[in-house]
């Protein structure tokens, strides 16, 4: 069994349950997209799935989140090699205060890929987020000098260096403006050949433009999942509907 | 505005000012008594001469090694313990009972009068130690008094470094101690190291616990090691200040001044290293 998917799986923050048995399988090499309204358990959910939870104090899950067959959430899994083959892209760019060139190289080098193939795989990083040939000549600058969309592709290459096979996105265009939101969207179409890719978005239009399969959640539950065209133009549950049409949200 | 909201702002504004003026006013009287006294004998004589029953003889070369060895001692001390101890605090203990009632009680111990440190530096580190009046036990009591300040502003320095640094460093799978080195300590370090120099500088000028662990007030030979008796900045005024000479009362008028020069110097260096940090983020 490969890919990604979880079963059953309950997120609680100490006895408040945020997240109520999701059963999910994400299709490989495509685009998954979690809506929902604010506070609806999407974010949870997703940080979940890589075991980023586990910084939350009095987060605890029950079920389970299976990579390749395995429980990632299994005694003897390491969370670290975890994340190193589920990457995230957080709501916030975040690069590091560090060079350009040191963003992308840091995870693999602590990751112990060797020094001589490290030039190579940031170019190669970069060129896959789309952002080598605005940086390419200066990669030895801060980080933190490039715009907010730079950054933010700057993270996905951060991110897909660690060539992971899954990318978790976290509302990575809700600090952006339409252009920068336009060209990262674009990203994800090219990045979904290589990476299965989960986002979750506030933006209907979004998730609708990005994907190939999208999840309504409502109160920690999935209300409905389904390819996104139908999804969108056909919605089965009155509820989907509801919020599709702005009745609430 | 009406003219009475902008009489009462005038009144706000001058009172402010009013109460600004006395501190800074009274701060100003201390500088210039200190100075008028104390900067006619402060001499290279007087930084490389020992004490004496001379007035004019004397100087306070002991003091300021004492100082210097009590000091790094004490720097020894309590910055490795005081920075792992923040670290360890916010990085990896988990938050329980025990952990908070260790916080807690680390905020209180900041503010446990010095004196408190003395005694029981007296009775572990003098007497149960057996370490004598020696440099190493003034160290070892200055370090404990010391070591709640540099806990706490470790863990602050800790605290401000954003949690998303954090979260994008383990999400690139990274584990804990590469997070911490590479990326918490890195940015938490100039915080960090304003806190060590404030507390070092605290340090440089407490005479009560070190009186208690019996540093002697005259000391006519320069302390070659860790375990010999020893004299400080602090003692050294505080017993010339004593004297009913006032002659001994200028000298230690020109020892003040050494120490406030030692402390701002120390201080004006915090400062430089928070601003630079701020420049940097």
């Amino acid at each position: 069994m490969s890919g990604l998917l979880t079963k059953d799986l309950s997120i609680f923050y100490g006895t408040k349950r945020a997240v109520q048995n999701v059963s999910l399988a994400f299709p490989s090499y495509s685009v998954t997209a979690l809506i929902g309204p604010s506070g609806c358990g999407k974010s949870t959910f997703l940080r979940a799935l890589n075991r980023m939870n586990d910084f939350i104090p009095h987060c605890s899950i029950t079920g389970e989140v299976q990579f390749n067959g395995q429980n990632i959430y299994h005694p003897q899994v390491d969370s670290v090699l975890v994340r190193r083959q589920i990457g995230m892209v957080f709501q916030k760019p975040n690069p590091f205060p560090k060079t350009i060139f040191e963003n992308v190289a840091w995870g693999p080098k602590r990751a112990g890929i060797s020094s001589s193939v490290i030039p190579r795989l940031v170019e190669e990083s970069l060129k896959a987020a789309a952002l080598w040939s605005e940086v390419s000549d200066r990669l030895n600058s801060p980080a933190l000098g490039l715009s907010g969309g730079q950054q933010q592709r700057l993270c996905i290459a951060r991110a897909i260096a660690m060539k992971p096979s899954v990318l978790l996105m976290d509302e990575p265009c809700s600090a952006l403006d339409p252009i920068a939101t336009a060209r990262i969207e674009e990203l994800i179409g090219n990045l979904k050949q290589k990476f299965t890719i989960v986002i979750v978005t506030h933006n209907m239009q979004q998730a609708a433009r990005v994907s190939d399969t999208t999840s309504f959640f409502l109160n920690g539950g999935v209300i409905e999942t389904g390819e996104t065209k139908s999804f969108f133009t056909r919605p089965e549950k009155v509820e989907t509907e509801n919020y599709l049409t702005g009745k609430f949200g | 505005m009406t003219l009475w909201q902008r009489i009462k702002s005038e009144i706000v504004r001058m009172g402010g000012l009013l109460t600004l003026l006395i501190c800074f006013g009274f701060l100003l009287l201390l500088l210039v008594d200190v100075l008028g006294d104390g900067l006619p004998t402060l001499s290279w004589d007087f930084l490389v001469n020992f004490p004496s029953r001379f007035p004019a003889k004397a100087g306070i070369a002991s003091a300021i090694a004492g100082t210097l060895w009590v000091m790094f001692f004490t720097a020894v001390f309590a910055v490795p313990l005081g920075v792992m101890s923040g670290i360890y605090l916010e990085e990896y203990a988990s938050s329980n009972w025990f952990t908070n009632l260790i916080r807690v009680n680390i905020q209180n111990l900041a503010g446990i009068p010095a004196i408190i440190y003395g005694m029981l530096g007296l009775a572990v580190f003098v007497r149960w130690m057996d370490l004598g009046r020696s440099v190493l036990a003034g160290a070892l009591t200055m370090a404990l008094m010391i070591l709640p300040t540099i806990i706490i502003a470790t863990s602050e320095a800790i605290k401000a470094v954003p949690d998303s640094l954090r979260m994008a460093a383990y999400g690139v799978g990274a584990s804990r101690v590469q997070v911490v080195w590479s990326h918490v300590i890195p940015q938490a370090l100039p915080g960090m190291m304003t806190g060590v120099i404030l507390a070092l500088s605290r340090a440089i000028g407490e005479a009560a616990p070190l009186i208690l662990v019996g540093a002697l007030s005259f000391v006519a030979f320069m302390p070659s090691g860790p375990m010999d008796s020893f004299t400080v900045l602090a003692i050294q005024i505080f017993n010339w200040a004593g004297r009913p000479q006032d002659e001994f009362r200028m000298i230690a008028a020109s020892g003040i001044i050494l120490l406030l020069v030692i402390t701002l110097g120390m201080n004006a260096l915090a400062i430089y290293l928070r601003a630079r940090s701020v420049k940097l983020s």
